[in-house]
């Protein structure tokens, strides 16, 4: 009897988080998103997310493990602070986000008026999307870097050290190998955040087709003249997401093999 | 293999809230370092391997001087040369045996690989060539310890520091592992200090015994100069816990 009542309750918003996305794919005939994909603003914008994304992506990686590995490695207070800081991004309204980069990178913002003075901005270009996107995805992706160095046995890298091997050999040989698995899930949640990314690209970047204007500013373009290709498109999206989640759960499960399969 | 040398350490060093006093003089032969728990023998071999930074004092190995803060010399971990076999042994969960050895030796050397007879060979001093395909979870907890030691001299070591190599053996496998261990080490000629609680391997490896209690070292000697002359109520208790039967005297 009271389980059934815990059972009611949790099918309640089981049930809300599933219409949305029942309703977004029952709701169209498939002739519908035939259509819905031959709208104008649909490749352009595909191909300007897929751009972007792998760009800040792999940005991410690149210069985000070094950063994991060093926070998960160094010891004091200051360390701790540091990695705090750098979470900000994850909680902050993408909109405080967009009005940040904009006092750093804007026409005279904190960076663009020392760099140049005479007045340059990226501000409304490709770059500003691809910035934007960094911005919001990489504390996803060092978080979880961070958290998959230090589960790495310690005793590990402390005898490599005592065989001779320089930190880069340890970082390269012995830490990544061990934490690959938590690198890759934090480098797929890092590229969901940023192909998602919404209200710090419309405000630094702006919403140009073809330039700035990536998948989620097309489906809010496309929504003010026509549903079915901003439908279309939110279908494209979590269909991919899905495709990125599944992927995600293999290689958590992967991560058992090949050494760690039992004899 | 390098000619017989000796460690000699004198130092103080602090870790959390321990403080390390130890003078120590340790020839080619093993020595045991028992104490009770928390008296700092884990901490002394981190201070040997540069992971515990020594606040006054001298480490020597051979005609090699590690530290000696008198003249601002701290060799980092790195370029000690001093093998260190953890409780758990630390053998590298995705590699091979062999490519765990090819690794350590690759390390030493600069980042050129070894030679696969040379891994061979260095697997063979310990009897785990057959091994050398197999993944460290594949392992028994003996064979683990042999490829730690076999991994651990095939950089050639200038000392080899084993922390409670026993500690995590079942007491079965304990007697075999711990006579086939004191007979490995008792052909090495470079210094070993070995870590252990139980009496019997202190009895059965170590020609002598160095007791610390408490950061300090209250007494060392041969198993026979403990049990007839036991400078403290721990050496008395750890001497007599012995068991006398079956164990031939090393």
């Amino acid at each position: 009897m009271q389980r059934s009542v815990l059972v009611v309750l949790g099918a309640l918003l089981a049930a809300f988080l599933a219409l949305p996305v029942i309703a977004l794919f029952a709701t169209a005939t498939f002739a519908d998103l035939s259509n819905g994909l031959r709208h104008p603003l649909v490749w352009p914008a595909l191909r300007l997310s897929l751009l972007t994304t792998s760009i800040s992506t792999t940005t991410a990686v690149l210069l985000g493990t070094p950063l994991a590995w060093t926070l998960a490695t160094a010891r004091g207070r200051v360390f701790g602070l540091l990695e705090t800081l750098f979470q900000v991004p994850i909680v902050v309204p993408p909109a405080v986000a967009g009005i940040a980069l904009l006092l750093a990178f804007g026409r005279r913002g904190l960076i663009t008026s020392a760099l140049c003075p005479d007045g340059c901005s990226i501000t409304f270009t490709t770059g500003a999307v691809v910035l934007a996107e960094l911005f919001v995805s990489a504390p996803f992706f060092v978080q979880a870097a961070t958290s998959a160095f230090r589960r790495v046995d310690s005793q590990l890298v402390l005898v490599a050290q005592t065989f001779g091997a320089s930190p880069l050999r340890v970082f390269f040989r012995v830490a990544i190998p061990l934490a690959l698995p938590g690198l890759v899930a934090g480098a797929a949640m890092s590229w969901a955040r940023a192909l998602g990314e919404f209200g710090a690209t419309l405000m630094f970047a702006g919403n140009l087709e073809g330039r700035t204007q990536t998948l989620p500013l097309a489906i809010y373009t496309a929504l003010e003249a026509d549903l079915r290709a901003a439908q279309a498109l939110s279908i494209g999206l979590v269909i991919v997401a899905l495709a990125l989640l599944l992927f995600v759960r293999a290689t958590l499960r992967g991560s058992r093999a090949p050494w760690e399969a039992p004899p | 293999m390098n000619a017989a040398s000796n460690l000699r350490a004198k130092f103080s060093a602090k870790r959390g809230r321990l403080a390390l006093e130890v003078e120590l003089d340790s020839d080619s032969g093993t020595l045991a370092l028992v104490g009770p728990n928390g008296s700092g023998k884990t901490s002394l071999l981190l201070a040997l391997l540069g992971i515990v930074r020594v606040e006054r004092g001298r480490i020597q190995v051979g005609e090699q001087v590690l530290v000696d803060t008198d003249m601002g010399i701290h060799v980092p971990l790195e370029a000690r040369r001093l093998a260190y076999v953890p409780q758990d042994y630390a053998l590298f969960p995705h590699l091979s045996v062999g490519q765990n050895v090819a690794f350590a030796m690759a390390s030493s050397t600069m980042g050129r690989a070894p030679a696969a007879p040379t891994i061979h060979a260095a697997l063979q001093r310990l009897g785990v060539a057959e091994l050398a395909d197999r993944y460290p979870q594949t392992l028994s907890g003996g064979e683990k310890q042999r490829v730690a030691l076999a991994r651990a001299l095939s950089v050639n070591p200038r000392g080899l520091l084993l922390d409670e190599p026993l500690a995590a053996l079942d007491v079965h496998t304990r007697r075999s592992v711990r006579s086939f261990l004191g007979e490995a080490l008792g052909r090495l000629t470079i210094p070993t200090i070995i870590v252990t609680h139980d009496p019997a391997d202190a009895r059965v490896i170590a020609s002598r015994i160095v007791v610390l209690e408490a950061g300090k070292i209250t007494q060392q000697g041969s198993w026979a100069e403990l049990t007839t002359r036991p400078a403290s109520a721990f050496v008395e208790e750890f001497v007599s816990s012995a068991p006398t039967v079956s164990l031939a005297t090393p």
